[in-house]
């Protein structure tokens, strides 16, 4: 074989291998790509069991017709959960209003169970402004918790200071029960835009 | 048991014995774990004979391949997955000695002496990037690091860039012009064998 004929065939398959691996050179980080994937694929999430911070037992998404946008959370988050928790109180004062008002709810859920009982989450809670009925602060049961984290794709490490790291996103149910969108934190316009998207 | 191999074996069991040490920081996996993963397959070049036919003239094919292989390996999300998903784990652990490391080693073997200048001012200048790109990403690139360790881990690429810049550059500080036209090309072999010597051309003209 000519040389030049091997190395076209493997700028080829190097080419494709590449092209199928970042999604069309658009996704080169995991993060990215599951965005992305929640963006195109629309991917079904498992209804989980949770406890929400009243002792209230629910299923996670809810079965009640209604969009949902969750966070992941710790209550003992020292600094980025706090300004999370600002940026859930905002997207809750936009919800009350039309179209949305009545049609979405907000779950900060724990990946910390252990730690966060229902008085620590309702501690959480009322510093934060969780009324209960749009925006509820809530922990999965059982052993949900690492099946819950794979479904919808949130990673979270130990942060050598006694706390966590976690990819935080806002993360968009529809009522159907699809991630159909995953947002900054602070995205509220784009939340906003996803939520109509979804209640569609 | 040829001493190749038996090094090779070593080195994929070090990678292997010590994976939850060597993953647990991105510093050590990406700059301990991969390149000792492919210096193992680049130990087995010699033995298995790979890349002597016409096909790898020029080392183009073979190169080409390593490039791809270690671009794969560059990206974020490739690492994440090795740590998300034991399959990934085995492909890191096949694929760089075999896609990576034997093809490096049999392209450069045959490689023209500008090619192999190229090949390390890109290697300089990918690591300068690479270096850059970690210290200052303003989000984490690997779900599975701490931005911390991210850092560190550019501060590692930049050391690198530094260590092979003065490795690959010191002995021209000591080279005649003599030595360097002694080892022109054309002189080290004629078409479809194979210079195996390791030795490293000083001067490319």
């Amino acid at each position: 074989m000519h040389p030049l004929v091997a190395s076209l065939a493997v700028l080829l398959a190097g080419g494709a291998v590449l092209w199928q691996a970042t999604d069309g050179f658009a996704a080169l980080t995991t993060e990215r790509a599951r965005r992305l994937s929640a963006l195109t694929d629309m991917p079904a999430v498992p209804a989980f069991p949770v406890e929400t911070m009243t002792g209230e037992r629910l299923l996670l998404p809810p079965q009640d017709r209604k969009a949902t946008v969750v966070e992941f959370i710790y209550t003992n988050c020292p600094t980025i959960c706090q300004a999370a928790g600002a940026e859930m109180a905002r997207l809750r004062d936009r919800l009350a209003n039309e179209p949305f008002a009545g049609r979405v709810r907000l779950v900060s859920l724990s990946f910390d169970p252990t730690r966060d009982t229902p008085g620590q989450m309702a501690e959480y809670g009322r510093w934060h402004g969780a009324d209960g009925p749009i925006w509820t602060v809530a922990r999965p049961e059982d052993d949900a918790l690492p099946a819950l984290l794979e479904a919808y794709g949130v990673t979270v490490i130990p942060d050598r200071a006694g706390g966590f790291t976690h990819n935080a996103a806002l993360h968009v149910v529809s009522p159907d029960g699809r991630l159909t969108a995953i947002l900054d934190m602070d995205d509220i316009d784009g939340a906003e835009k996803a939520l109509e998207r979804a209640l569609r | 048991m040829n001493a190749r191999l038996v090094w090779a074996t070593g080195l994929i069991a070090v990678a292997a014995l010590f994976r939850n040490s060597l993953e647990a920081i991105p510093l050590t996996h990406m700059l301990v774990q991969l390149p000792v993963l492919a210096l193992a397959g680049a130990l087995t070049a010699p033995y298995l004979r790979f890349g002597r036919g016409d096909w790898n003239r020029g080392g183009w094919p073979c190169l080409l391949a390593a490039g791809f292989g270690i671009a794969f390996w560059m990206l974020p999300r490739s690492i994440d997955a090795t740590l998300a998903d034991i399959r990934w784990e085995v492909a890191k652990f096949l694929t760089l000695p075999l896609l990576v490391g034997l093809p490096l080693a049999a392209g450069y073997a045959r490689a023209h002496p500008l090619t192999r200048a190229v090949i390390k001012a890109q290697t300089v200048s990918m690591l300068a990037v690479m270096a850059f790109l970690y210290t200052h990403a303003p989000m984490r690139l690997c779900n599975a690091y701490l931005a911390e360790d991210q850092y560190r881990l550019g501060i590692g690429f930049l050391a690198l860039a530094f260590a092979l810049a003065a490795a690959w550059t010191t002995p021209l500080l000591f080279a005649t012009r003599q030595q360097a036209s002694g080892r022109q090309p054309g002189a080290g072999g004629s078409r479809g064998t194979v210079d195996d010597s390791k030795e490293e051309t000083l001067c490319v003209q």
